[in-house]
């Protein structure tokens, strides 16, 4: 096995030079590679654990304030968001443990299993958030739901019904969604197993690929359903939500990249854009809890 | 027309606005002022501000009828709309 193979999970090799010059080296130093490439290169660690614990804590004050906002509010369908950035934050831990492990030889398995969890919690948490926007106008309408019942009953209980009720075939399709939603991720994960039961790298870089791709049209999604309603209101400073979910988006976009051309640099902005992200909407979070204090500071002078 | 059901948390956030509006309005905060703005029947407004004045979120006088928000109240109060705010801007 060449080093090449050994890391094809691991982008984070490419970036540390003494790993990067091992590369070259023919299949037969493998072993050689292998002793010297064993030990997790000290800034390495500590840069993988700076992001993790940067990444984890923002994920934390999104989900703890959207939890508050829960609680305050009393809305189920908001419970969706807090779930998701907590499920993120914990696929950033694995994500931590995929990167100390990727340079332990005698660790190979647990590698893959750590990438294999990091891949599953963070469709997860994208599909738990989507959940949120996907159930919003829903909330709203429980007495039409009530409505919708006896028509349902209908359905199943009237052949005649089958026919003609294309509107509450639709209506049934739509009530499934969510499940559907949810269900996805794991079902490509838990695929994977299926096919193979021992993970090996390649396998589990095609189920990067199927997850990312999820990821990518998940947060589009978001994009879309949070960006509609704040153009409406025409004020720029509403859109600091929206941007935080473009960055994300982006992030996923760019380990499209990385998949695609292996290039170190799509990785890295990945990371960067992924902080920002984060960052942004811990920001425009501040930003409307401190403008309504200072509004109400207005109000009482 | 029915009226959806209210969370019991934004019952309590009508309740100390109604208290608050009437305050600002008129000085003084009177129950059946209150009733009328948060749409609510005697028996249970009365139960909610029982709870209410366990929570130490208002003040009642029990000569007068009379009723006050609390600091507690308005840190209550303060919250609720940042919190709402939020979920308005997450497009949700």
């Amino acid at each position: 096995m060449t080093t090449q193979e050994l890391h094809i999970l691991n982008p984070l090799t490419l970036l540390h030079q003494s790993s990067a010059s091992t590369t070259t080296f023919a299949p037969h130093h493998a072993a050689y590679i292998a002793v010297t490439i064993s030990a997790l290169p000290t800034s390495l660690s500590l840069f993988s654990l700076v992001v993790t614990v940067a990444s984890i804590f923002l994920c934390s004050v999104i989900a703890m304030y959207f939890y508050k906002s829960y609680r305050f509010s009393g809305f189920g369908y908001l419970l969706g968001l807090p779930t998701g950035f907590a499920i993120l934050a914990a696929s950033f831990v694995f994500e931590h443990l995929h990167v100390i492990y990727s340079y332990s030889y005698a660790n190979e398995s647990l590698e893959n299993v750590f990438f294999w969890i990091q891949l599953a919690l963070q469709s997860e948490g994208f599909a738990f958030i989507a959940l949120s926007y996907m159930l919003k106008n829903r909330a709203g309408s429980i007495n039409s739901t009530a409505r919708l019942l006896p028509d349902t009953y209908k359905i199943f209980f009237s052949p005649h019904n089958w026919i003609y009720s294309s509107i509450k075939i639709r209506e049934i399709i739509v009530g499934v969604l969510p499940m559907i939603l949810i269900s996805i991720p794991l079902m490509i994960t838990i695929s994977a197993l299926f096919v193979q039961p021992i993970l090996n790298d390649t396998e589990l870089k095609d189920m990067s690929l199927y997850t990312t791709l999820f990821d990518i049209v998940v947060l589009g999604y978001v994009l879309v359903k949070c960006l509609k309603p704040l153009v409406k209101a025409a004020n720029i400073k509403l859109l600091y939500i929206p941007a935080s979910f473009a960055l994300l988006w982006l992030e996923q976009y760019s380990l499209i990249i990385h998949y695609f051309d292996n290039n170190q640099f799509a990785f890295i902005g990945s990371i960067i854009v992924r902080l920002a992200g984060l960052g942004l909407f811990v920001y425009a979070i501040r930003y409307v809890i401190s403008s309504g204090r200072s509004r109400e500071m207005e109000v009482e002078r | 027309m029915r009226q959806e059901k209210r969370h019991k948390l934004q019952l309590f956030y009508e309740i100390l606005c109604a208290i608050e509006d009437d305050v600002y309005h008129n000085k003084i905060a009177r129950p059946t002022h209150i009733q009328h703005n948060c749409r609510l029947s005697y028996d249970k407004m009365m139960n909610h501000f029982i709870e209410l004045e366990h929570r130490y979120m208002i003040y009642r006088d029990n000569s007068t009828g009379l009723v006050s928000l609390t600091s507690k109240g308005k840190k209550f109060v303060k919250q609720y709309n940042e919190l709402i705010n939020l979920i308005e801007r997450a497009g949700l």
